[in-house]
């Protein structure tokens, strides 16, 4: 029997220093993860509501008011029989598109020539045994008390499509006229003059010639204030455009309200 | 301490949030003007043009195809929309009565829907139908019409729908339904030609051996003009119905230009007088004559249609001839001014005249009624003179050589863009309603 090259205090040393080392190992992965080393899933911090401002744009149109056309009161409509839906037989058409291949010969019969194409969403079948032709009963309009159109509001006050539009292009003509004859001062520094506007109210005669104003609001800018003044004075006397020659009775009102801005000035 | 944290934080952030709170105002009285209040800042824009979609005609009717082509031109005349090209439009059916598919035209944009169609109702006669249709207000039709007339009406039917359809959509009828006259060059004479307000159908009115100027629209139906038969001096006629006869006047001298007020009660007459000419006013007859001008030398009278009558007048010692309204000059000084017509537009009526510019070149140019607020219609753009404003004062015709394209142009006064509607050159180009239809749309 060979000697052994360990001493048996070196094994139980070996033993002792090992298990030693275990328990070293085992304590620091049990203090790890009870540190600030340790590593945690970090939550998405909740939603916070921001008020936000919000401004309705309202179009140019005057609102169409609700209602229908004027029906007078009556008793309902007899009952009548509700059109049967029109099936349209599946069929082929020729195509130059259509592939050289066994596989691409149609199954269904061949159209005739003259014939014409079924609605885009008609109903198709196999096989149609009765040619539908009744047309689908007419659509029962809504019967409101008051005139106006399907599509309008409440609130809304002209009845008539063509002169709501007609008021529309006439206001914008206003709008214009008012553009067009005014040019804000130059000598302002542009920061200033952006941010500079003045109100006035414009009254208006009854041959639509301006009669006077009066500044409502003034910029408290002399030089801005000195041009809406000219340009203002420049307008008395001038007349505003005509109404439609179909809507003679559209009128821009005895009082305008401008408000004269540098907001858009160009500065070079 | 978490307590004390969120308070300390209110409290910051609470203190501004109040400093820009606005002051309690009292509430403002309801504005109930028509307009409200606007805001003027200067800055003028080009207009945005509404797009309008026409529906093409897949119809094999002549009829059909004539009615629709008329009025898709007719629209883009106007220089009022932006048509939607044919080559655009929505796979479907458009026949007379199918239904029109408002939604897939809306997808391009279509602010307004147009249909126009025609299909035979006896041998000689054709049902016309013209439809009109706001996407903003609904799938309802805003305007519906249809009409029987004769088949030889078609063209004049179709323009007549377009007046009506421009009267739905803006408010103020179209005037396509109307005509041109002018004086054109014929070998070595001239002769009176008329033409629809599209350049369609020009024909001659007058005889190739004489030479005519200056043609007027007076009664319904006439067209007024100076003759001259064998140099002599130049006489007032009348041409209707085919026939042309002579006006008797109290002037033994040419009359050189002729003129109607609105309601054609009032003929305005530039007579040669003492080697000179002088504007005379009277009834269409040639009865009442009476002196009006006030400047040494006075032609080419127009009227107003608030009854202002202007001129050009001029003195030959000064070199210059400028437009004269009621008596006083109205055009710059020192420039030479010529044709002035009167246009009733959407702004007001204004006064069009043209301006020698140099080197054989003139140029069009636009003011209020009275003269003032002069602007510039063409520059640029070769050589454009004697103006003629449509009826319904949208267009200015006037004889232009721009592009080397010599002819009739048209242009709109609302988005001035100019179109070619005839080769023919010319001199006192004249436009005019023709007289109403009973039953017409």
């Amino acid at each position: 029997m060979a000697a052994s090259v360990f001493l048996p205090r070196e094994f139980a040393l070996a033993a002792v220093l090992a298990g030693m080392v275990e328990l070293g190992l085992f304590a620091l992965l049990v203090t790890a993860g009870q540190n600030r080393a340790k590593i945690v899933a970090r939550e998405a911090p909740p939603a916070e509501e921001v008020p936000i401002a919000v401004k309705p744009v309202l179009d140019d149109l005057p609102l169409l008011k609700l209602g229908s056309k004027k029906v007078k009161m009556k008793l309902p409509d007899m009952w009548t029989k509700q059109a049967p839906v029109r099936r349209f037989e599946e069929k082929s058409a020729p195509s130059e598109k259509a592939a050289k291949t066994p596989d691409a010969i149609p199954t269904t019969p061949v159209a005739t020539a003259d014939a014409a194409a079924p609605p885009p969403d008609a109903a198709i079948a196999k096989e149609v045994d009765h040619q539908v032709l009744d047309a689908a009963p007419p659509k029962e309009e809504p019967n409101l008390a008051t005139e106006g159109a399907a599509d309008g509001t409440k609130n809304g006050t002209e009845t008539d499509p063509l002169k709501a539009r007609a008021l529309d292009l006439y206001k914008a003509k206003i709008f214009s006229w008012f553009q067009v004859r005014f040019q804000p001062p130059t000598s302002v520094p542009c920061d200033v003059l952006h941010g500079l506007n003045a109100a006035a109210a414009v009254t208006v005669g009854a041959d639509r010639t301006i009669t006077g104003y009066t500044v409502t609001r003034a910029s408290n800018n002399e030089v801005f204030d000195a041009k809406v003044k000219s340009t203002l004075d420049s307008l008395v006397g001038q007349e505003l455009p005509p109404p439609p020659p179909l809507y003679p009775d559209l009128s821009p009102g005895t009082l305008l309200h401008p408000i004269l801005s540098g907001k858009a000035a160009k500065c070079d | 301490m978490r307590l004390i944290a969120a308070t300390l934080a209110l409290l910051f952030f609470a203190v501004p949030a109040a400093a820009d709170a606005p002051a309690p105002t009292p509430a403002a009285p309801p504005n109930e003007d028509v307009l409200g209040e606007f805001v003027v800042t200067g800055i003028t824009t080009q207009e945005r043009l509404p797009k309008i979609a026409i529906l093409p005609s897949l119809s094999p009717d002549l009829e059909d195809v004539i009615v629709r082509g008329v009025v898709r031109r007719d629209f883009e005349l106007t220089g009022l929309f932006d048509v939607i090209p044919d080559s655009k439009a929505p796979q479907g059916l458009y026949g007379f009565e199918d239904p029109v598919d408002v939604e897939a035209w809306q997808k391009l944009g279509a602010e307004a829907i147009v249909k126009v169609s025609a299909q035979k109702k006896d041998a000689n006669r054709i049902q016309v139908l013209g439809i009109a249709y706001f996407l903003n207000v609904g799938k309802e039709p805003v305007y519906q019409k249809t009409i029987v007339v004769n088949k030889t009406d078609a063209r004049i039917t179709a323009h007549r729908i377009t007046d009506a359809l421009l009267g739905a959509l803006t408010g103020r009828p179209g005037s396509f339904a109307s005509e041109l006259a002018f004086s054109g060059k014929w070998v070595n004479n001239r002769r009176i030609f008329r033409m629809d307000a599209d350049g369609n159908g020009l024909s001659p009115l007058t005889d190739a051996n004489d030479t005519a100027i200056a043609p007027a629209f007076g009664p319904p139906g006439h067209i007024y003009y100076a003759l001259s038969h064998n140099y002599a001096p130049f006489t007032l006629m009348d041409y209707a119905q085919g026939a042309n006869k002579p006006i008797l006047l109290p002037f033994k001298t040419s009359i050189y230009s002729l003129a109607f007020n609105k309601d054609r009660t009032k003929l305005a007459l530039a007579v040669s007088e003492d080697g000179r000419s002088a504007i005379y006013v009277g009834n269409p007859d040639g009865s009442g004559m009476k002196k009006v001008s006030t400047s040494e030398l006075a032609t080419r009278p127009t009227w107003s249609p608030s009854g202002k009558l202007a001129w050009v007048g001029g003195d030959p010692k000064q070199g210059s001839q400028r437009i004269w309204i009621d008596g006083k000059a109205v055009s710059p000084a020192g420039f030479t001014a010529a044709s002035p017509t009167f246009c009733d537009t959407e702004d007001g009526v204004k006064l069009v005249y043209s301006v020698a510019v140099g080197n054989n070149r003139q140029d069009l140019v636009i003011a209020a009624e009275k003269g003032q607020n002069m602007a510039r219609l063409t520059q640029n753009q070769g050589s454009n003179s004697y103006p003629a404003c449509s009826p319904d004062g949208r267009l200015v015709a006037f004889f232009s050589n721009r592009n080397k394209n010599p002819g009739i142009w048209l242009m709109s006064l609302k988005s001035w863009k100019a179109q070619q509607v005839s080769t023919q050159e010319g001199e006192s180009l004249t436009w005019a309603a023709l007289p109403p239809v009973p039953g017409a749309p």
